[in-house]
């Protein structure tokens, strides 16, 4: 083990540090005011090499090591959360979808336009009655005398208004067989619709659902063998992506906290003479430093194209619901200014929500967490059987 | 940096854990008993004098390597008594000795303590004065070419047993935290007393007890290094020292006490069905095994630190520490709740161990401060 950065490493952070700083953060507040995500912010990204760090030279990217993409990742989401989500959710998620799962054809016709910055994509699983139970996921594909067909809604999908391409989980309705398939889809079509969704954060990115009206598709876009294992693993790039979001976001809070407390006057001289603002500063940090250390392992084990399942699953419980609490102590740090739009804490408060239920809410993570170490079936729930209460109950 | 772990690091300290120490560690902690032979076991197999330096008689093995043992050991001998009273001999006598020793020092009493043969304590605790700058009142007067020694330390560890302590005392009382220097004082030594051992609640297999040096005097080739030394170099070392190693034996227990709570979850009822089907157990059992995890990575890190000895990285340490204490905390209070299910006396025993070391290994509060002040660039 090492724990100290390489000269590149030290490098690539001193430069992209100074990219997100001046360029990315200045424009989060306003972003989050306005709604969407500015151009300049993707096309910065795109020449400051962020979009090809995940991706191998072939396709067009840098072939960065999982160190470097890790460090990345955790400055821009300092800058801003909303820029972090939308170009991370497309150049990494769906970028290594398309890699993984995808043909040569959608590499040329996706993959790399995403690379460059061109086009956007979403990743489409959850809909209206179903997040992390696929086995109830109704939008399917299914053949007719035309040829094969998309119907159904998905829905809490990220850039769902903005993006050019969608990899939608469905399922399987054609001869083939029955579970689940992936479909490689051009959002730009007929039968196609999409709507946002108002949401508490994250308000720079587009996020909504996209209705499939019996939709064409091609044979090549559809791949057939979308089993759980697969689907999870690809997933594990998105459990990634929430980590860092909100390791970003806990340490802005951080930075913002240490920034204030030593401006902000009370009893004649600056608060972060209070005993309680040193407590709380160091329970931040502790806990921030606790979460950056396994998100940089599961960053180095993804780099090397390996599977990080356990890891990559803790690092989400821990990282998402630590940047909760810490900005919740940074909104106590602040005092009344914390809940005031002139500060950033309460875009970072709302920002860090929804990492916890995303790809996978935290509590259904925990629960494949313990099947591993149990050897239990974290698919199966036996029904509530109030017989073993032995008769106790509350009488009303 | 690489996450590349080395195989088979803890394979050694649980062997001897299995072999030498899990059997009698009930019956030591029942009776409070200290065990020598145990002590200088682990000086034969290597491990007292593994961090030294090869003309001090050492095999110049890294810190982390001692770390990964005690993990090892603590997870299978589950006594962490035992690995506090070693890891206070080295870490808070021998290397220390090692590194501020002079040659004269360092060839009269590393041998012994390297190979077990003597046990150190580090002897610097005392009764808290309320209003002190500092908290060590013991003074060190010279007479002549020797030294007088007066005060009292609270709360030693190996105190009843111990051939030499380290002893800090104030020699300059004008230069403030600059005039506290250090002594090697031999048990021998006349007015060197060590009081009756402190009954503790857990950690009973180690022992503590307070020291009274009574007009104890030393010749001045006693004096450890240099004058007021403490406070320019020693303390800060044996700091970091204390920071990167006090929780590695935890890391072991802890992964200990997860299997044990899983094996109980799979053989355990509740509600009418296995435990391991039950939502609430496996919350907590995941909320433990993140615990763990988080836990043992920050800890491998203060141990590669204290490897490499860089500099600027302090604040990883206290953090790794801080972080540490209070995940122990979170843990054990899921492992309890599990406990509570079917009951383990080990693992009962395991809790008060966990209690006392909270209160002898000093306060997180402080942690925090050292910590915070440091972030907000105010020390």
């Amino acid at each position: 083990m090492n724990f100290a950065l390489n000269e590149e490493q030290r490098q690539f952070k001193n430069q992209f540090d100074a990219v997100c700083r001046e360029q990315i953060a200045p424009r989060a507040a306003d972003i989050d005011r306005r709604g969407s995500i500015s151009a300049n912010n993707w096309s910065e990204l795109a020449r400051a090499g962020y979009l090809r760090l995940f991706h191998s030279q072939s396709w067009g990217g840098s072939g960065a090591d999982g160190i470097i993409q890790g460090l990345a990742m955790e400055s821009l989401a300092h800058a801003c959360a909303s820029t972090f989500w939308a170009v991370s959710i497309s150049s990494v998620l769906v970028g290594k979808l398309l890699h993984d799962l995808g043909t040569p054809s959608h590499h040329w016709d996706w993959l790399r336009p995403i690379i460059a910055g061109l086009k956007i994509g979403a990743f489409a699983a959850t809909e209206q009655g179903a997040g992390s139970d696929p086995n109830a996921y109704q939008t399917m594909v299914r053949e007719t005398r035309h040829g094969l067909r998309l119907v159904g809604e998905k829905t809490r999908v990220s850039n769902a208004c903005t993006a050019d391409v969608a990899v939608v989980l469905a399922r399987n309705a054609t001869t083939t067989g029955p579970g689940l398939c992936y479909v490689v889809i051009n959002l730009q079509q007929r039968g196609i619709e999409r709507r946002e969704i108002p949401k508490l954060g994250l308000s720079g990115m587009s996020w909504g659902s996209i209705t499939f009206d019996d939709v064409p598709v091609a044979t090549e876009d559809v791949v057939f063998n979308a089993n759980m294992d697969r689907t999870l693993r690809s997933v594990e790039w998105g459990q990634l992506i929430q980590s860092w979001c909100s390791i970003g976001l806990a340490r802005a809070a951080l930075d913002a906290c240490i920034d204030y407390s030593s401006r902000r006057n009370a009893f004649g001289r600056p608060i972060s003479h209070l005993e309680l603002i040193h407590s709380r500063i160091a329970d931040m940090y502790a806990d921030i430093d606790a979460a950056r250390l396994l998100a940089l392992e599961v960053s180095w084990i993804k780099g090397q194209g390996r599977a990080a399942r356990d890891e990559v699953m803790m690092a989400k419980i821990y990282a998402t619901e630590m940047a909760t609490r810490v900005i919740d102590l940074a909104m106590r740090i602040f005092g009344g200014w914390g809940y005031s739009k002139d500060y950033p804490i309460e875009r970072f408060y709302r920002d860090c929500l929804g990492n916890v239920p995303a790809g996978l809410p935290t509590d259904r993570l925990r629960e494949f967490v313990a099947c591993s170490l149990l050897g239990a079936d974290p698919w199966t729930y036996s029904p509530f059987d109030a017989r073993y209460l032995d008769g106790a109950r509350l009488v009303e | 940096m690489d996450f590349q772990a080395a195989a088979d690091r803890f394979d050694h300290g649980r062997q001897f854990g299995v072999e030498y120490v899990a059997d009698s560690v009930e019956a030591r902690d029942r009776d409070a008993l200290w065990n020598g032979d145990l002590f200088r076991r682990l000086g034969d197999e290597g491990i007292l004098a593994a961090h030294l330096q090869p003309e001090d008689g050492g095999s110049g093995k890294p810190a982390s390597a001692i770390l990964d043992y005690f993990q090892g050991l603590a997870e299978t001998s589950l006594d962490p008594g035992l690995i506090h009273a070693v890891s206070s001999h080295i870490f808070g006598c021998t290397l220390i000795v090692s590194k501020f020793g002079t040659t004269n020092q360092r060839r009269r009493y590393l041998p012994a303590l390297g190979s077990g043969e003597a046990m150190g304590a580090w002897a610097h605790d005392e009764q808290a004065r309320p209003g002190a700058g500092s908290i060590i009142r013991t003074r060190a007067t010279k007479m002549g070419q020797r030294w007088i020694l007066e005060g009292k330390k609270t709360c030693v560890v190996n105190a009843s047993f111990a051939d030499v302590f380290l002893v800090t005392a104030i020699t300059d009382p004008d230069r403030g935290p600059e005039g506290i220097s250090v002594f090697l004082v031999d048990k021998k030594n006349r007015g060197c007393i060590p009081e009756k051992p402190i009954v503790m609640s857990g950690l009973r297999t180690a022992s503590f007890a307070d020291v009274t040096f009574d007009r104890c005097e030393v010749s001045g080739d006693n004096l450890l290094g240099s004058r007021g030394n403490f406070s320019t170099s020693i303390h800060a070392y044996k700091q970091r020292n204390a920071l990167a190693t006090a929780m590695a034996s935890w890391i072991g227990i802890m992964r200990a006490v997860l299997l044990r709570c899983v094996m109980k979850a799979r053989s355990h009822y509740e509600m009418g069905r296995l435990a391991t089907q039950s939502q609430r157990i496996r919350v907590r059992l995941a909320n433990m095994k993140i615990e763990l995890e988080l836990s043992s990575r920050l800890q491998h890190r203060a141990a590669w630190l204290l490897d490499h000895e860089l500099q600027g990285r302090d604040r990883d340490l206290v953090s790794a520490r801080l972080f540490t204490s209070e995940s122990l905390s979170r843990f054990l209070r899921d492992a309890r709740t599990m406990v509570e299910i079917s009951g383990d006396p080990q693992l009962e025993r395991l809790f008060r161990d966990a209690d006392a070391f909270a209160r002898v290994a000093g306060s997180t509060d402080a942690l925090r401060t050292l910590l915070g002040t440091s972030l907000l660039g105010l020390s």
